[in-house]
């Protein structure tokens, strides 16, 4: 077994059919398991493409992504989310939290996916870990922005994937906020997850062991 | 959770909108019931009075079309080609072992349609194996009185001693027949000489019922009789098959009018769905990246789909069975459900209808859901977030 959880190679993404807009334009990387990386560069650079193929919500133009050994550019799209469901887990910017259903819920709505159980031992395990145990039973509109992140930290978490992606995971919260979640955050790595994570804050990729820089979709530095 | 639990919150997430695509379907479901229960149940009912003037056959005035012959029965029509003097001339025929003539004439009481019956006193009497309830039968063929079958009288709250007014003069009620679980309950009956004479007719009736002791020569007895007088005898079959075929295009209309109804809660649930979807394109791409495969998707907005059928199928149920309940007491304002029906003409709680209900408007709501479940599972998770 390969050593890199996570591989890429000659990966292109380009967006459009009369106007192309090239966004990634032969990324190969390799990232080691249960490592912390980074990918960083400026708005437009193509971080959230490469962290999306990644994760398989979207599909190259060309070029191949592993998961383990798997290509994943190569599955049809039930494998595919079988593969997220199992083994991937998302954290978005603006949380991507289901608006009508309680915290908790939230995090059991991911479960029904992988059918895990026991699903509600399990969610009440997860919101305690992120400290929110008294927040189970609120809506997200009842929750602040870094109480939000808290829960969309858990719901990733709640199959036990190896892989967590996250895409500007405190872009949108308060210094404490950002503070707590990074805390999390570094703590979920330290229990031997795979960790990457798409920001433009340099506190963040400070912490990381790998840092990917990128400009113009393409890889100029690590 | 489970799909279900995740459905049921997205349908009560916006509930002014849930309230009316269900109203769709709940009226669309209703007319269907009421409408076609009503028209379900006016067939049983007639069905039921095959037998209600307990002959074998009926002879009438040669009519152009059923229509007519419906008019004749319920009064409105009076044809004035059978003379009362054929009747004896039927009965005498071999083997027919009655004929009762019938003078059917559209009257009221208290403003509301009944049926006046002219008879032959002793012979409907005997005929229809006539009880009193309350009262003395007529004694007089000629007599100047009326008797009330037994729903008029609870119906109207009369009884022997209240008079009934027609053409500007009152009537006694002389006696209040014995409940028959016929149209007899709905009608009032005056001797047939005194009907003429208040209604100025001559001496004419509007049909014969006539009994035989041999079904299996009826067509011995049809030919007897048209020998006797250019008349129209039909078996009770044939007059029952002339009126189902009027109530027949009576259904067709209702049925088309709840068709109406179905088609517009289906156009309604097509478009909620759309707009469902298209407001939650985040919450599919969020359901997408957690692992949710399309086939889910497609399952969420069809059980959503179904969810709406089955409860605008209850509700729809529920409104039909009480609006066609209320709806009774006008139909049988109607001389012609009148002469035709018992005094129930209502619905009656079906399970049977209850299920077919259920089971049409679900389908309806599935099929209608179909477009727009597949337009969601298609959906891919970055398609669905990234237009956020």
């Amino acid at each position: 077994m390969s050593d890199y959880i996570i591989r890429t190679q000659n990966l292109q993404k380009t967006y459009g059919n009369k106007v192309k807009t090239h966004a990634l334009q032969g990324v190969s990387l390799e990232i080691p398991r249960g490592s912390f990386s980074c990918i960083v560069g400026t708005s437009g650079h193509g971080k959230s493409t490469l962290l999306q193929l990644i994760g398989g919500l979207d599909r190259p133009t060309s070029g191949n992504v592993f998961i383990e050994n798997t290509d994943i550019s190569t599955l049809n799209d039930n494998a595919l989310s079988e593969l997220r469901s199992e083994k991937i887990g998302f954290v978005f910017q603006f949380f991507n939290l289901l608006e009508n259903l309680t915290a908790i819920e939230n995090i059991q709505t991911a479960m029904m996916f992988k059918k895990t159980k026991p699903a509600n031992k399990r969610a009440l395990e997860l919101i305690d870990m992120v400290g929110l145990s008294d927040k189970a039973n609120f809506k997200p509109s009842e929750l602040s922005g870094g109480q939000m992140q808290r829960i969309a930290l858990a719901r990733a978490l709640a199959n036990d994937p190896d892989i967590l992606l996250m895409d500007e995971p405190t872009g949108n919260l308060d210094s404490q906020s950002e503070k707590d979640v990074m805390e999390h955050i570094l703590s979920i790595h330290k229990a031997g997850k795979t960790i990457v994570i798409v920001t433009h804050n340099n506190d963040i990729a400070d912490k990381a062991d790998l840092i990917f820089e990128m400009r113009d979709g393409k890889l100029v530095g690590k | 959770m489970n799909i279900l639990k995740l459905v049921s919150k997205n349908i009560l997430r916006r509930k002014g909108r849930f309230v009316f695509t269900l109203l769709g379907i709940t009226i669309g479901m209703a007319a269907f019931v009421a409408l076609l229960s009503m028209g379900n149940n006016l067939r049983s009912e007639v069905s039921h009075q095959a037998d209600a003037l307990g002959a074998n056959l009926i002879v009438m005035a040669r009519a152009d079309c059923p229509f007519i012959n419906m008019a004749v029965l319920t009064g409105d029509h009076l044809p004035e080609s059978i003379p009362r003097e054929i009747v004896g001339q039927i009965a005498a025929i071999d083997g027919i072992t009655g004929a009762v003539p019938y003078l059917t004439l559209a009257s009221s009481v208290q403003e509301t349609p009944v049926t006046l019956i002219g008879i032959l006193p002793d012979e409907m009497k005997a005929h229809r194996e006539w009880s009193v309830a309350e009262g003395i039968y007529f004694a007089d063929v000629n007599e100047q009185s009326i008797i009330i079958g037994n729903s008029i009288s609870v119906r109207f709250e009369m009884g022997v001693g209240d008079v009934i007014t027609l053409r500007g003069q009152d009537y006694p009620i002389v006696a209040v027949l014995d409940e028959t679980n016929s149209n007899d309950d709905i009608a009032i009956f005056m001797p047939l000489n005194t009907a003429q004479e208040v209604f100025g007719l001559g001496d004419y009736v509007s049909f014969i019922a006539v009994t035989v002791d041999d079904v299996t020569q009826t067509d011995r007895y049809i030919s007897a009789i048209t020998n006797i007088a250019n008349l129209s005898v039909s078996t009770n079959e044939e007059l029952l098959n002339s009126v189902l075929m009027i109530l027949g295009s009576l259904e067709i209309t209702l049925q088309l009018i709840a068709s109406v109804a179905l088609i517009a809660a289906a156009f309604g649930i097509i478009n909620t769905m759309m707009t469902a979807i298209y407001e939650r394109r985040r919450e599919i791409g969020i359901l997408r990246a957690m692992g949710g495969k399309s086939n889910v998707i497609f399952r969420v907005f069809i059980l959503e789909s179904g969810l709406y059928g089955l409860l605008g199928g209850l509700l729809g149920f529920a409104v039909g069975f009480v609006v066609s309940r209320l709806a009774a007491p006008l139909i049988q304002q109607n001389e012609f459900v009148a002469v035709l029906g018992t005094p129930d003409t209502a619905v009656t709680f079906s399970f049977s209808l209850l299920f077919i209900v259920l089971g049409l408007s679900v389908l309806i709501s599935i099929v209608s859901g179909l477009y727009p479940a597949f337009k969601a599972s298609r959906l891919t998770p970055m398609e669905a977030i990234r237009n956020v």
